[in-house]
């Protein structure tokens, strides 16, 4: 369980740095429950940004689920899974 | 019921102008914008000369985000639509937003942006293409960037017809307007042609000259290559006339045909049929015509075959009539070709000024046509034809008429 929360953390401090330094937001402003559309970012925006993401990770995210994926928590739990 | 169609906007940029004003002044003092191609490494062709947009600096037109979604063509379609939509002081309506077309050609589409990744999946072993790949690529983006500027909800595709397709899509926009489907229409064209891999397949086919691009001349050895866009707003004079737009001129026919002989040979009879329906369609007879902006590769077997098309077509008229090829100022632009050769012939019909044929050196007894050679001229433009003949044989020409009310 513990493994499971520092991954999520160490995830979520990955990702949401990648948004802020892309999608040149402040970092405080990226939380878990922030929608991509919030922080500015339309969905091939975000699509770009999980595809860049499943190649620093080494996975690869279903369509479907890659898809349903609307704020940065949900992609943080998406890469999490796939990398414990 | 017929509207007039009249043109009130025009935009280019190209290897002989990054807009109208250089465009025109470049074709009067009969400056070719070919040169050395300097954007990529030419080492292993064996030709070295196309008509490049000099130093092109996109960043100086669009975002960073709106770059990533577009590539080249798509970027000097939306360039150049800009450029004529500014000239023809268009106030937006929703109605008119509704009421108007948009119908741009293309050869290749985002041909180089396909380019790079397949050298990133196949040279370098990347696993994943760029996300915006095919919004880039695909061949109707062009069109697709133009409605989402302007918010234009009308009538809108792209044609792909090789070497004529922004003569199919001027053409198509033409009836549209004529035919009061729509008020007003941007049309024209665009094309990146300078890739490395394409230009490989250019080098191949073997017509791509090793110096420039001679049309008519005797020492002619074929087309060679550039990129850009143009656009015209095309609108009916009714439309003009209700917001007082300033007129270029008219445009009064549109004829097509197709060989079906060969799919890269031209066939006379396919030149010719298209040049008398354009004629038929704007309902005037050869004798009117003063000028022909001719298809004018440089190959050797288009501009003979052309110059017999034209001395069948117009008999002893042809000995009277000017025809010059402004690709041996511009460079051959494929799909965005014709468009950039319709704004030339508009503009020589708007300052009574017959385009040259640059690079001109030696007459061929198979191009014995006044080909305006290697020196632009003063005279009078009432009717212009402007032909385009494309590998495939698809054939497209359209006529222009001196802007008159009358």
């Amino acid at each position: 369980m513990d493994q499971t929360i520092a991954t999520n953390d160490a995830v979520f401090t990955k990702v949401a740095e990648l948004i802020s330094s892309t999608a040149d937001i402040p970092l405080e402003k990226v939380t878990p429950e922030a929608r991509f559309q919030d922080l500015g970012m339309d969905s091939l925006d975000a699509l770009a940004l999980i595809s860049d993401l499943e190649e620093e990770y080494g996975i690869k995210i279903p369509n479907q689920e890659i898809l349903k994926i609307a704020t940065v928590g949900q992609a943080v739990e998406s890469i999490s899974k796939r990398i414990q | 019921m017929r509207n007039r169609v009249v043109i009130t906007g025009l935009g280019v940029v190209c290897g002989l102008g990054k807009d109208v004003p250089e465009f025109w002044q470049n074709i009067v003092d009969c400056k070719s914008g070919i040169a050395p191609i300097e954007s990529i490494d030419m080492s292993g062709l064996r030709f070295k000369n196309g008509c490049e947009v000099k130093n092109y600096d996109p960043t100086q037109h669009f975002s960073k985000k709106e770059l990533d979604l577009m590539d080249k063509f798509s970027q000097f379609a939306l360039i150049a639509a800009k450029e004529a939509v500014k000239d023809a002081a268009i106030e937006w309506t929703d109605e008119l937003k509704k009421r108007t077309c948009v119908i741009t050609g293309t050869c290749i589409g985002g041909q180089d942006a396909m380019e790079e990744t397949f050298t990133m999946l196949f040279k370098e072993n990347k696993e994943r293409a760029p996300l915006f790949t095919i919004p880039r690529v695909m061949p109707n983006a062009g069109a697709s960037h133009i409605t989402m500027e302007y918010g234009i909800t009308g009538i809108a595709y792209a044609v792909s017809t090789a070497c004529s397709s922004s003569n199919h899509a001027i053409g198509n926009a033409f009836w549209l307007v004529r035919n009061g489907l729509c008020d007003m229409a941007i049309t024209g064209g665009s094309e990146v042609t300078l890739s490395y891999g394409y230009l490989k397949a250019w080098e191949a086919i073997r017509v791509v000259a090793p110096d420039t691009c001679r049309p008519f001349s005797k020492t002619r050895q074929g087309m060679v290559l550039g990129e850009g866009g143009a656009m015209l707003v095309l609108e009916s004079l009714e439309s003009a006339t209700k917001r007082g737009a300033k007129i270029y001129g008219e445009v009064v026919g549109f004829g097509m045909s197709s060989d079906a002989s060969h799919i890269t040979k031209p066939n006379q009879l396919g030149a010719e049929t298209a040049m008398q329906m354009a004629m038929e369609d704007a309902e005037i007879s050869p004798e009117k015509i003063d000028y022909i902006n001719a298809h004018g590769t440089g190959t050797m077997v288009n501009d003979a075959m052309e110059t017999a098309a034209i001395k069948n077509v117009f008999g002893e008229h042809s000995k009277k009539l000017a025809v010059s090829a402004t690709k041996s100022l511009h460079g051959h632009v494929l799909g965005g070709t014709s468009a950039i050769e319709a704004v030339a012939t508009t503009l020589a019909l708007k300052h009574q000024v017959f385009p040259p044929t640059a690079n001109f050196e030696e007459r061929d007894e198979e191009c014995d046509l006044d080909v305006v050679p290697n020196k632009s001229r003063q005279g009078v433009i009432n009717y212009a034809l402007s032909n385009s003949f494309a590998f495939g044989g698809l054939n497209a020409v359209l006529a222009f008429k001196k802007w008159d009310r009358n």
